[in-house]
Parts: C-alpha cells; structure tokens; sequence
C-alpha cells in the first residue's frame, strides 16, 4: 500500500541522517520531509494525507520522546518510529509503551526502517478512515433536531412508536415522521445499522 | 563560525577531516620543507567529476577501512570495560573490607600498665606481654627494656613526649610501633594519666596498650584502595564517554547503511537514477570519512598500546606542527610567531600524542580567527621551562572565548562550530594529564585566547 499523498517526517539534528534517509526513503517512491528539531517539526508540518514520523530520540533542547508526548495530546496521534544512537533499554521501552510503532538503534538496517514505515503508513491510514468515518456520522447527528435526538436514542434501546409517543406526550404518527427523518439523515437503512452509527457516537 | 577547511556542501568528497588525524613526523623533525604540509586531504577537483564506478570503489574502500577501525576501537572498549569491572569488584572488596573494620573495632586488644616513679618498677597485664611477644613468666620489664622495644624510629621521639609529660604531670598520649623479639612489628596505641599522692605530689602512671596493628594495616590498604577507587569514577567517566562515543559513531554508520540501501535502490528503479545513486555514493564516502576519523581520534585519546615516551624537545615538536599548518595558516593570511625558549629540557611524553594536542589547539585557534577581519591575525607559540617542567602556550588573536565557557571547552562534545566534534580539547586534556600536566584557557588581554599546558619533567609512567 502506497497512498501516494502519503508523507514520512524524519526529525534528526544530523543532517548526515535526515539526507541518508531522505534519499532512501525517497527511493521507494514515498514523500519524505526532513526537520533539524523537533520545534521545527512542531512547527511546520502539515498533515493532510496519511503519515508517519521517524524521530530520532536525542536531540539538544527537545527530545525524541518529549515530542512524542506532545503529539500523544494532540486529536490527531502520528505513528511514530524512533531511531536512536543509544541502546537505551528503558528509553525503548517507555516510548514503545507510550504508543511508538518501532524502536530501532542506529545502525539500523534499511530494509528494518522501510519495513516500520510501511507498517506506520498503513496503521495511520487505518486510524484516518476511522476518524473520517466518525467525523460523518458525528455529522450527519448534528444535523438531527434536539427532539429527533431524544426519538433517536429512545429507538436505539429498543422502544416501539406507540411507546415512545406516550413517553413523549406526543401522537404516533410525528413520531413515525420523524422515524422516517432520522433514518433519513443518519444514512441508516435500518433500526440494526442506526444502532451501529449510534453506538460509535458514543 | 564557518570551518577553514574545504567542508562545504558544494565539495562532495572533501570533507575528511584529515588534518586532525594522527600523522607521523620523522624524527628529523625538519623534512617538513620537502613534503607538502598537510599531506592528508584528497581533495577532489570538480572539473573531472568521478564516474559512480569510482565512487562506489571508493565508498567500500573507506567502509571496509571503517570496519577495521571499529573492530580496533571494540577492542579498545572491550579492554576499558574489563578494567572497569575489575574496579567494580575492589569496590565490592572495599565495602566489605569496612564492614570486617568495623567489626574488628569492637574487639578491642588492650593491655593494661603502671610505672612507680620512686621505685621505677614497671608493671605489665597479661595481655601487655602478649601483645608485646613477651612470656610474663619469664620475662621482666623496665623502663628501659619498654623503651628499647619502641621502633628505632619513633623511639627518642616518644621517650621525650612521655618525660615531657611526667615533668608537667599531664596525660600522655601517644601512637608508636614496636619491635617485638620474634621480630614481628606492631602498632601500638597508648594512653596514660598521672597518679597523685594524698599531697599532691606525682606517684606514678597507669595507662593502656592496644594494639592497632590490624586497623592501621588495614588504613594503609584502604588508603591504596581509595586511590584505586578514584581511578575507577575516572573509567566510569570514560566509559559514559564511550556511549557518547558509540552515538557519534553510530550516527554516520546508520547514514551510511541508508544510503548504502538507497543506492541500491535508486539503481533498481526504471528507469534507474544513476545521480540520485551518485550523490547517495558520494555520501557514503563522506559519511565513512566521518565515522572513521571519530574512531581515529578516539584510539588517540585511549592511547591504546603504540603510546611510546620517550625524553622529547618540546621545540622540535612545535616546529613540526607548525611545517604542518603552514599552508593552512599561509591560506588563511595568518602571521606565525614561535618564541621558543633556548634552554627547554627534554620532557619524557609521547611525540604523536603531543603533535596532536597542538594540532588541535593551533587548528582551533585557526578556526578562531578565520571570521576576524578587522586586525591582524596572528598565531604565537611559547614554550618556556622552569624548574618543574615545560610550558607551551598557544594564543591567538582570534574571536575570544566567554569567561563562562572556559571550562565548559574541555568537555567532550562540547561544540560551537556547525562541522564541529567538540573532542580536540577534550582529548588534549586527557593526553596532558595522561602525562602527569595541566590545561587550561585564559582570555587574552586584547583579543583571542590562549590556551597553555606544562608538562612536569617527572610525569606520571605510562602504564
Ligand atoms: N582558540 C579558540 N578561540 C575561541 N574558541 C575556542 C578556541 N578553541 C576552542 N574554542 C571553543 O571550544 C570549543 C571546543 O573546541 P574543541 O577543539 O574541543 O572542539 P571543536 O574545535 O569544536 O571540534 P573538533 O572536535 O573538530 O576539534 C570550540 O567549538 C570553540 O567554541
Ligand atoms: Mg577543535
């Protein structure tokens, strides 16, 4: 899988690192932008397609793992591959605890990195369709009325028009209306499937 | 601050660092005229740019040069680590040695005595005639008998101390060995106080004899250990220097495997990218050059086994040095001034190690004074004897060094320059001391700095 809008970040302060890996990564026909510091890369990435950081663990001022933590906060996580001078064990296993996809010492073998970055690429792709997903659904409940969202949740747990109408005060063909609206704007062919939307909204 | 020499990204090829590595000057030490001065830098022309073929012959060249090295610098590292766990274990054999102390405190070895000083009769313990290797039975003692026993060194020393006592009436303390019959030493503690009659006049001193034997043995040894335990915090130090090391080696290498990876690659492509392949090749070399002078100048600092002293002329070696940047200095438009003091005696040191601290310090003072434009740029070197030793001193007139940094500079990897190792000073400093001598940096009063190091003509032995 090669999307081809799909970008690899390397942050490295050597630039004997971030040329070597520019190259090879670009070799395999992959994007590839390189950044001196993790404030650079802080700074001016764009993340549109999927993508993947190759960071190195340390650096002056912030380190590898300081960046991690910060993109961990952010709404949209990065996979990240860290490449480091040390075989610092610890290090290791504290950044791959906190979510990191390889930990990989220098030297490390290309075809170890490559074969990481693959990985990455296809897991943030997944997270991605994930998230777009989500965002529709989230969308298309957004566009529901406060007393369609009521109705909504009142079929999700299974209640019948004639039951919800009297819970509602209200006659059992507005609700058979709105049944309709709802089922409409969710995109739902069915009660089975609106229960599946609902659900991830949660 | 831009590097003098030939580094930037428009010279593929060119940025071996060679005139920091180890070079052998013959012992004449005044042939520098016929050879060029820094014979080390291939330096490539771009008119003839090198086919991929060269390139690649030249990148496995420098790789399998790197693996040499690496494999010596392994070494090196393994023969650091087996001393510094043999450190680790007389640390281990320390704590317990203390822990037996205090031990061996409680048990308290004390003979008990009093002399009369009308009679002049001695009386001894049971135990003040054991620990003193003396039969009670068949034995008897005396003032006399007591004070001959008393190491020959020490005796006139402690009869006076006690007289001077007894004629004051004071306490006595004192600390002495003896010289037992079976000719076996010992360590004695004593304390002794007056007796006073009804009067007030002196009638005699009681006092004790412990013997300290094993405790002040066992101080002596400590105090041994102690020195061997500050050795072993240096190795720790240097064996934190090699992971730092590990790291400065490690970087060019996983460059040098990428590109080597993407070169491959970029040739497998279709249409294949010969330039792309090109420029990772041309890397590779460059990046080869760079892990392979870390490691050259590492096994400098670690002195390895070709470390030979030898009675040398300081000036000698100054004068090589300097037919070795004479070009470079010539290039940077620098004035050279040498005052060479006439009556140097010769110090016991090693002659590339020397040649290499002041190589780095005349390169960086080069480095120094390559962005000065505005005065004259001038390199003088000292050297001026005493009667303890040598001092060499290296001052240019160049950008200066911050009051807060002037220790920080000896530290490795400390580093202002972007194509910058931070170890030149670093490495001197652990040559200078290797020597039994002395670094540091002082401001100078105008502009620049100067760095100075003395060499004392009885330096510590190498190992
Ligand atoms: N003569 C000098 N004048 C001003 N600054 C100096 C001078 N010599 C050393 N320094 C400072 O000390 C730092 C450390 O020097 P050192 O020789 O250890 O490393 P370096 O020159 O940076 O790198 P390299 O490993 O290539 O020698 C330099 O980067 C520079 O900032
Ligand atoms: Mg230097």
């Amino acid at each position: 899988m090669k999307p081809s809008n799909a970008v690899v970040y390397v942050v490295d302060d050597d630039v004997s690192v971030r040329e070597a890996l520019a190259s090879l990564i670009g070799s395999v026909s992959l994007n590839v932008e390189c950044f001196a510091s993790p404030q650079e890369f802080l700074r001016r990435h764009s993340r549109d397609g999927p993508s993947c950081l190759v960071l190195d663990v340390r650096m002056p001022g912030l380190s590898g793992l300081d960046l991690q933590r910060e993109l961990t906060r952010t709404a949209q996580p990065i996979p990240i591959i860290f490449i480091s001078g040390h075989g610092d064990i610890p290090m290791a296993v504290g950044a791959m605890k906190a979510g990191a996809i390889e930990f990989l010492a220098k030297p490390f073998r290309d075809e170890d990195l490559l074969d990481a970055i693959r990985q990455a690429l296809e897991r943030d792709q997944a997270a991605r369709g994930r998230r777009a997903e989500l965002a529709r659904i989230r969308g298309r409940y957004a566009q529901l009325t406060a007393r369609q969202r009521q109705i909504a949740k009142k079929i999700v747990e299974g209640r019948l028009n004639k039951q919800i109408a009297a819970e509602l005060h209200l006659s059992e063909n507005t609700i058979k209306v709105h049944r309709r609206r709802i089922m409409e704007r969710m995109g739902a062919a069915n009660v089975a499937t609106l229960v599946h939307l609902m659900e991830q909204l949660t | 601050m831009p590097h003098p020499t030939s580094r930037g990204p428009g010279k593929p090829g060119g940025t071996a660092r060679v005139s920091r590595k180890r070079v052998a000057v013959s012992d004449s030490g005044k042939s520098g005229t016929s050879t060029s001065p820094l014979p080390l830098r291939p330096r490539r022309r771009a008119a003839s740019e090198p086919s991929t073929r060269k390139l690649a012959q030249n990148a496995s060249l420098r790789l399998s040069e790197v693996l040499q090295n690496l494999k010596k610098c392994a070494a090196a590292i393994q023969s650091l680590d087996a001393k510094l766990r043999q450190h680790n274990q007389e640390q281990d054999r320390l704590r317990r040695q203390m822990d037996y102390f205090a031990l061996g405190q409680k048990i308290t070895r004390t003979g008990s005595w009093a002399w009369n000083l009308s009679s002049g009769k001695l009386f001894w313990s049971r135990e003040h005639f054991r620990i003193f290797g003396l039969d009670p039975e068949n034995n008897k003692v005396s003032y006399r008998v007591f004070f001959r026993m008393i190491h020959a060194d020490e005796r006139a020393h402690v009869e006076r101390e006690f007289q001077e006592a007894v004629r004051a009436g004071r306490d006595f303390d004192s600390e002495y060995r003896i010289v037992r019959p079976d000719g076996q030493l010992r360590y004695i503690q004593s304390h002794a106080y007056p007796v006073f009659g009804e009067s007030g006049e002196l009638m005699e001193y009681v006092g004790t004899a412990a013997d300290i034997t094993e405790q002040r043995q066992g101080e002596e040894s400590l105090g041994s250990m102690q020195a061997e335990l500050a050795q072993a915090s240096r190795a720790i130090t240097l064996g934190q220097l090699m992971a730092t090391i590990a790291h400065e080696v490690n970087q060019p290498l996983a460059a040098l495997v990428a590109n080597a990876g993407a070169a491959v690659r970029w040739l497998a492509g279709d249409p294949p990218r010969i330039d792309k392949a090109r420029q990772a090749l041309t890397r590779i070399a460059r990046d080869a050059n760079r892990a392979s002078n870390v490691i050259a100048r590492i096994r400098a600092l670690i002195g390895g086994t070709d470390v030979q002293r030898s009675p040398l002329d300081l000036n000698s070696i100054v004068h090589e040095v300097i037919a070795l940047v004479r070009s470079e200095l010539r290039r940077n438009n620098i004035t050279v001034r040498a005052h060479l003091d006439e009556n140097l005696r010769q110090v016991r040191c090693d002659r590339v190690q020397m040649q290499q601290v002041l190589l780095n310090l005349i390169v960086n003072a080069i480095e120094a004074m390559v962005t000065v434009m505005t005065q004259p740029k001038l390199l003088a070197i000292a050297t001026v004897a005493d009667v303890a030793g040598v001092m060499v001193s290296v001052k240019d007139s160049g950008v200066g060094l911050d009051q807060l940094v002037l220790e920080r500079v000896f530290e490795p990897f400390y580093t202002t320059k972007p194509r910058g190792m931070g170890i030149g000073l670093a490495i001197s400093r652990a040559i200078i001391e290797a020597h039994g001598g002395r670094i540091w940096a002082v401001p100078n009063e105008a502009s620049g700095t100067t760095f100075r190091f003395r060499l004392p003509f009885n330096g510590t032995p190498a190992e």
